[in-house]
């Protein structure tokens, strides 16, 4: 008779994501009863409170479910992160979701879900507790991108879907090939089966290449990698500018961290999926910066920013795991705060969901001030001029790919970042130029808790722009990478 | 016994078919379908290797997949529907307003 062995189940690395999760149920439950603004309050004490369980579980390197779940240091801190972003999307959506028609409870129990679903790809330990991380953020994705309801939202919600599922079924049968070739699914298992060919016959190393390239084709569609991110500039432009804020933050964040823990812990010395990722990253490079430079919608320059943004960060992932993890680590955090200040002040000032043109910010510093100064601000980091912080997290970014023998990619990688001065700075520019024509934004955008998410993002780019040590101390240490790819 | 090769040529087959659907279907249902049909290739590539290897993590990863698959159907038809209701078509080509 075999006996029954309990599973080894911890709640303490589960707190911050059980959080989250309470934060969803509860907007679930009390939705029928409450206003969603109570709702975003509890979810924004929830996220708040989800941070500072991490802060509990610090440097213990936790694990629980035998090994799926995993708390180290690299989780809090992309988990972080991701509470950062999931915060400004919360405060952003309580001055601009009744103006986008998705004020309902609904809204903020999906977004929490995601959130759930972000944090479990970020504590995962094995492949199926990441795809199930995956799926979670994803499905709740698709809703909110179709939330709005309008004619454009639909189209963006089922192009979201429909390619969202291609990438997940690609990434599943990668994940079927990485287990065919290694036996296992846990991170630390395949770190140590790839750590040296002679574990693997012939017949596996194939079979373990095929499944890698495999894998960076689904999260290629997760985190809009060219040649998969097609979907991105309809889904992001289609969709109400608050949902816009949270994918191309949060759940770009979320998709970067499994890419983390699979490619810079699990097959972080698998073959081939590397060179197969410089010439991908390359194409985006190229095509999200070509892409953006002739956009006349400002929304819709932003949907391409953020595809030439992947590409700036999947750098990061050319590079050691020491440096490029900690280049990742730093980067998202930047990318998060000026995308989220930039995508606030465009959703307090749009009239419609389709943004405004680029020739309507014309003088914008003379009607909007503050908010004016602050999106050139962001502009300004976007684009990667110092002293703020985007200047530094492509620097971290160069280093890393330069410093592993990827001199090329850092070279092109230069050259594009001219090309997205041009189209940063263009709308930085015209908003200080004087213009007698009567405003064609929204006049009374301009609300407490939107400023308050500007002014994070601004305050937190320029003081990580001066003094980069703040986080980059945190994110540095090299122990916290190596632990990861299981050295 | 049937070596596992000839499983996994079988799921790559399911995959490629699965994969050319989603290419060349313009319907959002039969691409919707051809996805349900490269998750199914997955799951016989995770259960031959799961046999192979003599361990029954795969096949349990089986059903997380299946599971999966099913909520995806939800949350798939739930949008299809919304968008037919207003359009009365789900061809994905006429869902083309926004471009470049």
């Amino acid at each position: 008779m075999p006996q029954l062995v309990a599973p080894d189940v911890a709640l303490l690395p589960l707190l911050p994501i059980l959080l989250v999760l309470t934060g969803a149920l509860i907007s679930t439950l009390l939705g029928f009863w409450v206003g969603r603004r109570v709702l975003t309050v509890i979810n924004i004490v929830t996220v708040v409170l989800s941070g500072a369980s991490m802060m509990l579980v610090w440097n213990r390197n936790l694990t629980s479910f035998a090994g799926g779940l995993q708390a180290d240091n690299a989780a809090i801190l992309l988990g972080l992160t991701i509470l950062v972003g999931t915060l400004m999307t919360l405060l952003v959506s309580l001055d601009t979701a009744w103006r986008e028609r998705v004020s309902f409870p609904e809204f903020d129990a999906m977004m929490m879900y995601a959130v759930t679903g972000c944090l479990l790809i970020v504590f995962s330990g094995d492949l199926i507790v990441m795809l199930i991380g995956l799926e979670i953020m994803s499905l709740a994705g698709y809703v909110l991108a179709t939330f709005q309801g309008s004619r454009r939202a639909e189209e963006s919600g089922l192009k979201y879907f429909l390619l969202g599922a291609v990438g997940s079924a690609i990434l599943i049968y990668g994940i079927a090939f990485v287990y065919g070739a290694t036996g296992s699914l846990n991170y630390a298992a395949i770190a140590a089966k790839v750590g040296s060919v002679s574990n693997l016959t012939p017949d596996n190393v194939g079979i373990l290449v095929g499944g890698s390239l495999l894998l960076l084709a689904g999260f290629g569609f997760k985190i809009a990698l060219v040649p998969f991110h097609q979907w991105t500039p309809d889904v992001y432009s289609g969709t109400s500018t608050t949902t816009f804020l949270f994918l191309s933050t949060v759940v770009k964040v979320a998709a970067f961290a499994g890419m983390l823990r699979v490619f810079g812990g699990a097959l972080t010395d698998a073959p081939g999926w590397a060179s197969v990722l410089q010439v991908l990253t390359a194409a985006t490079l190229i095509i999200g910066n070509t892409a953006a430079l002739l956009q006349t919608n400002f929304k819709r320059m932003m949907a391409y920013s953020a595809v030439a943004h992947t590409g700036f960060l999947a750098m990061c992932l050319l590079g050691t795991p020491e440096l490029g993890g900690a280049a990742l680590g730093y980067y998202l955090l930047v990318y998060t705060l000026m995308t989220g200040a930039a995508l606030a002040v465009l959703a307090a000032l749009q009239r419609t969901e389709a943004g405004f043109e680029i020739s309507d910010m014309r003088g914008l510093y003379y009607r909007h001030p503050a908010y004016a100064i602050a999106l050139s601000v962001c502009l300004a980091s976007l684009a990667g001029l110092p002293p703020f912080a985007g200047f530094f997290g492509k620097y971290l970014a160069f280093q890393a790919a330069f410093q592993n023998g990827y001199v090329w990619i850092s070279v092109l990688a230069a050259v594009t970042s001219v090309a997205a001065l041009i189209y940063y700075l263009r709308p930085a520019m015209l908003m200080f130029m004087p213009d007698r024509t009567p405003a064609r934004e929204y006049l009374h955008g301009q609300r407490s808790p939107t400023t308050f998410t500007v002014g994070l993002g601004v305050a937190g780019i320029t003081v990580l722009g001066i003094l980069p040590n703040v986080w980059y101390s945190w994110v540095a240490n090299p122990a916290i990478w190596q632990f990861l790819a299981g050295r | 016994m049937v070596p596992t090769s000839y499983y996994i040529a079988l799921s790559g087959l399911l995959f490629a078919m699965g994969m050319i659907g989603v290419l060349t279907r313009r319907t959002a249902i039969m691409v919707f379908l051809s996805v349900e049909l490269m998750l199914n290739a997955a799951n016989i590539a995770l259960v031959a290797f799961a046999r192979s290897w003599g361990d029954l993590t795969g096949q349990t990863a089986v059903f997380i997949v299946m599971t999966l698959a099913a909520a995806e159907v939800a949350i798939g038809l739930a949008i299809i529907v919304a968008i037919f209701r207003k359009r009365e078509t789900t061809n994905v080509d006429d869902l083309a307003a926004m471009k470049g």
